[in-house]
């Protein structure tokens, strides 16, 4: 482990200085939404309210905004935002994680002695590239290295889900020939020398965390130390903050989804819930689809989507039980909230923490969700939620019917709904990594637990 | 009336057919055209040439039928001729010309094949032509056993040559002479090292059969156009060092690339920052050209990234892995050369420290030795190597031919990762290139990496090191990604085009 960040100027008696602390983000919340750069971002937010850190936010971007690409430039600040920075990327490599492009490589290191931070904080490796982690290293030799598994990626080269590309199963283990076996156009050793690729590059990172603690075992298992992990809850700004309490209704047969539309994300599910539902003769319900970047979905999946929109939108407007409301900013979450009783999380993937769980308590809304990986973590069932077997449209509708019409199960699970992670815990949990490490964090939380 | 044929050419025909060609082969069917007998030469070949087995395109490809030979200045008095043919006559400006074809010389054993160009002629007896089996000829002449109607002839005229449009070649029998007009065709040295590579990987039958058109002189002569395409190609290397330079290591570590540009960053990064590994330079001599430029980048990242000190040789095609070695002994610094293949990567970060102490204590063994190496899954895959001798037959009419090939094999592949018996220091009879360490001076008096290919046909390099008693230790333990059908899938389809 590296020794405590260093910290320069100290006198006797003297303020003690701020810790600088770089978040190093996959994409800046701004340009591209998406679970871990809000994460990063709130992060970087709640580090700046303390007074005791200064954080510095570099954010890649790719040629999805190619007007920030200046001519020349490989890091850029970013919208006149102080501390602030756009890593404008290139020549990156999905399969590796690298870039071969050296001038960036060279932008990084100088990046990092302009800004000689105490911290630097990896979200990710995307778009930088995983060698970057031994840039870091090699330039800053008294840093300490942070690093967040925000999804699977270095276990599973299928977007990090790890999902099954044969029949959408989950995946509990990779290894080179099952790997292969999702892939078969890469040969097993490619995927071998890929995690020892990975495993190189995280060698030198001195304390992992996780938002969710099935996790843990999962990177223990594939090589990641112990006691370097820490289980270290996403936190949020309290988007309900000010919204005044709803007058109470009979009924809560509204029905949420919140979340891009993309296939893991399950949106299709909960639309052929709500189809058998009213095939079944029952339709005393309502769905709402709010989200966004369907062209990121699969094109089977965007057929099907498309195709079940359009059965929706064709009956006449007092037949419809499905709506779609199209994308959101967060600004806009308590007036969609609003309009809902539940919030659905059909994921069919491990989804890792799901970050509209907490928004949902946060507005007091019960959520029905998968029922694996972070999800069936965070939801006890039929006590602060309800969850379905995943990809069983069969089984949520049933889900959705009881939710709409038993007496009373609203109220009780709205009642045990535990707090919503907030922003200042995970700043709090993430200062005290910052400054003790990984295993002293451990070790309080173990004396806490106890 | 419009003409309308009952037997059309078939796919392969009408793509492969040309007009021009069949006219200027065949003077008869433009006299017949001149008459009004027919419209075209493709009417003719549908009519009349097809069962005549006339020849319609200039270079068959692998489409075309095959076509039995038609000898200008016919006689229909004289004896028939032995069915024959040429495929193609390949010409390199620095005097190689090389030969395609077949001859039906069941009956009528060939007595010899000339060649001529335009001030220059080459004779090969028939007995020394050799020859391969032709499954397409079989299949044409409906022969049923194979037989080695192909001959492959490559011969250096010893000169520089202008390469001519077409060649004179002539088949000769007892008492009987068929002269052919073959269009010739221009190549680089190295494109008919390719050709000829690529034909023999293509040969039918027996490997008996093709091993003995090999040792019956055929070998030789690949062997002395090889070593001509690749001296050429190692005299103007170019070379580009980073990192370092004014540090003198212990060991120069030499890899050469081959296809995948990802091993060098790959190397990069599982080497880098190892005990020991301070003290060795990296050289990586490229032999894809396409590469390089990715490489130069590469290299460049890694010595930012990790500090390395290495250098990247590009050359403009693919010198051999004998010949790439050699060039990269030749730029190393150290006193110590350490080949490794590309796909090899270490199992214990302390095998550098390891090897330079192996190599510094000196005594017997270091001069030269290898170490183990295991797959991806764990498994051994080398504990040394050693030879054995196998017969090859061939059944021919009335009798059994044979003869002794060697064969390359290695000691414990695929057992446990921890059998002792394949892991104890001892001497072997051969270690692989795949890491093969060699103290330079005597590397160097010994001639270097062997310059020719070992295997001519798969140009798999193998590294004979019988005379150099070499010993396999344990300890660096090395962990290889072997190959897989798919790496081979991949060669295949970056395979050099047909050359007919």
């Amino acid at each position: 482990m590296s020794p405590a960040p260093r910290q320069t100027g100290v006198r006797a008696g003297a303020e003690t200085p701020k810790l600088r602390v770089l978040q190093v983000s996959l994409h800046h919340p701004e340009l591209v939404r998406g679970g871990a750069q809000q994460v990063c971002y709130e992060l970087f937010e709640g580090l700046k309210a303390r007074g005791d850190f200064a954080p510095v936010l570099l954010a890649a971007t790719d040629d999805s905004a190619p007007a920030l690409f200046r001519s020349g430039a490989r890091i850029t600040g970013f919208d006149g935002r102080p501390d602030e920075h756009l890593f404008l990327t290139s020549e990156f490599d999905p399969f590796w994680h690298r870039s071969s492009n050296k001038l960036l490589a060279e932008s990084f290191a100088e990046f990092l002695r302009l800004i000689r931070p105490d911290v630097v904080h990896f979200h990710h490796f995307m778009n930088f590239g995983a060698d970057y982690l031994t840039l870091t290293r090699r330039v800053l030799l008294d840093c300490r290295i942070v690093f967040t598994f925000h999804e699977f990626l270095t276990l599973c080269h299928h977007y990090g889900q790890m999902v099954r590309r044969s029949d959408r199963s989950l995946c509990d283990r990779g290894s080179p020939v099952r790997c292969h076996q999702c892939f078969p156009e890469i040969a097993p050793e490619m995927f071998f020398a890929r995690a020892e690729w990975f495993r190189r590059h995280l060698s030198v990172v001195d304390a992992f965390t996780v938002p969710s603690r099935f996790m843990i075992d999962r990177y223990v298992e594939w090589g990641i130390p112990a006691g370097k992990i820490v289980h270290i809850p996403n936190g949020q700004r309290n988007y309900a903050a000010g919204v005044q309490a709803e007058p109470k209704r009979g009924k809560r047969n509204r029905f949420g989804f919140f979340g891009q539309l993309v296939d893991g994300k399950g949106m299709n599910v909960l639309l052929r819930a709500a189809a058998l539902l009213r095939a079944q003769g029952f339709d005393d319900f309502l769905v709402e689809i709010n989200g966004d970047n369907l062209r990121y979905a699969t094109p089977a999946a965007q057929s099907e989507f498309e195709r079940l929109r359009a059965a929706e939108e064709a009956l006449p407007v007092e037949a419809q039980r499905v709506l779609f409301n199209g994308p959101y900013h967060v600004e806009k979450l308590p007036r969609l909230m609003a309009r809902v009783d539940w919030c659905v999380v059909p994921s069919v993937w491990w989804e890792v923490f799901g970050l509209v769980i907490s928004e949902a308590w946060m507005f007091r809304r019960p959520v029905i969700a998968s029922d694996v990986g972070g999800m069936a973590e965070r939801i006890r069932h039929d006590e602060t939620g309800l969850l379905f077997p995943m990809g069983d449209f069969r089984a949520l509708a049933d889900t959705l019917r009881r939710a709409a019409t038993e007496k009373g199960l609203w109220d009780r699970l709205v009642a045990a709904l535990p707090p919503a992670p907030t922003r200042e815990t995970m700043v709090e949990a993430y200062a005290r990594v910052y400054r003790d490490g990984a295993n002293t964090v451990q070790a309080a939380l173990a004396r806490a637990a106890e | 009336m419009p003409y309308v044929s009952d037997q059309p050419l078939s796919l392969s025909e009408a793509v492969s057919f040309d007009e021009a060609e069949y006219l200027r082969r065949y003077p008869d069917v433009v006299e017949a055209i001149e008459r009004g007998k027919y419209r075209s030469g493709r009417e003719h070949y549908e009519r009349y040439g097809r069962a005549e087995g006339r020849v319609f395109t200039a270079l068959p490809s692998e489409l075309a039928e095959v076509a039995v030979g038609v000898a200008t200045g016919f006689e229909p008095s004289a004896p028939a001729a032995p069915r024959h043919a040429i495929d193609a006559v390949l010409i390199a400006e620095d005097g190689w010309v090389c030969v395609v074809g077949w001859v039906d010389d069941s009956a009528e054993p060939l007595c010899s094949l000339r060649i001529e160009g335009r001030g220059w002629s080459a004779t090969a007896a028939g007995r020394a032509l050799p020859r391969l089996v032709r499954a397409d000829v079989q299949k044409a002449l409906e022969v049923d056993e194979a037989r080695s109607f192909g001959f492959l002839l490559l011969i250096r005229t010893g000169a520089r040559i202008s390469p001519p449009r077409e060649c004179r070649v002539a088949f000769q029998w007892q008492g009987q002479e068929m002269v052919l007009l073959a269009p010739a065709r221009t190549v680089s040295p190295q494109e008919m090292l390719t050709h000829v590579l690529t034909l023999l990987t293509r040969a039918g039958g027996n490997r008996l059969d093709t091993m003995l058109a090999l040792k019956g002189g055929l070998g030789s002569e690949i062997a002395r156009l090889s070593r001509a395409v690749s001296g050429a190609l190692v005299r103007a290397p170019f070379v580009e060092r980073f990192g370092d330079q004014k540090r003198q290591p212990k060991t120069s570590i030499i890899v050469c690339l081959y296809g995948r540009p990802e091993y060098l960053f790959l190397q990069n990064a599982l080497f880098a920052n190892r005990p020991g590994i301070e003290e060795c330079e990296f050289i990586y001599v490229c032999n894809s050209p396409e590469l390089i430029e990715r490489l130069l980048k590469d290299a460049a990242c890694g010595t930012t990234i990790y500090g390395l000190s290495q250098t990247v040789v590009g050359l403009s095609g693919n010198a051999g892995f004998g010949p790439a070695s050699n060039l990269g002994a030749g730029l190393a610094r150290a006193g110590r050369i350490l080949c490794l293949n590309p796909d090899v990567f270490p199992r214990e970060p302390g095998w550098a420290a390891r090897h330079n102490a192996i190599a510094e204590a000196g005594g017997a063994g270091s001069r030269l030795f290898g170490t183990t190496l295991f797959y991806d899954d764990g498994a051994l895959m080398h504990g040394g190597m050693y030879f054995a001798l196998d017969p090859v037959v061939a059944v021919r009419p009335g009798f059994v031919q044979s003869d002794m090939f060697a064969r390359v094999e290695h000691y414990g592949k695929g057992a446990p990762p921890d059998t002792k018996s394949f892991l104890r220091p001892r001497p072997v009879p051969a270690v692989s290139g795949a890491f093969l360490s060699a103290e330079r001076a005597w590397f160097e008096r010994l001639g270097g990496s062997p310059r020719t290919m070992c295997s001519a046909i798969t140009r798999t390099p193998i590294s004979v090191c019988a005379a150099w008693r070499p010993v396999c230790r344990c300890g660096c333990r090395i962990c290889r990604c072997g190959t897989w059908k798919g790496r081979a899938r991949r060669q295949a389809r970056s395979a050099p085009p047909r050359i007919w």
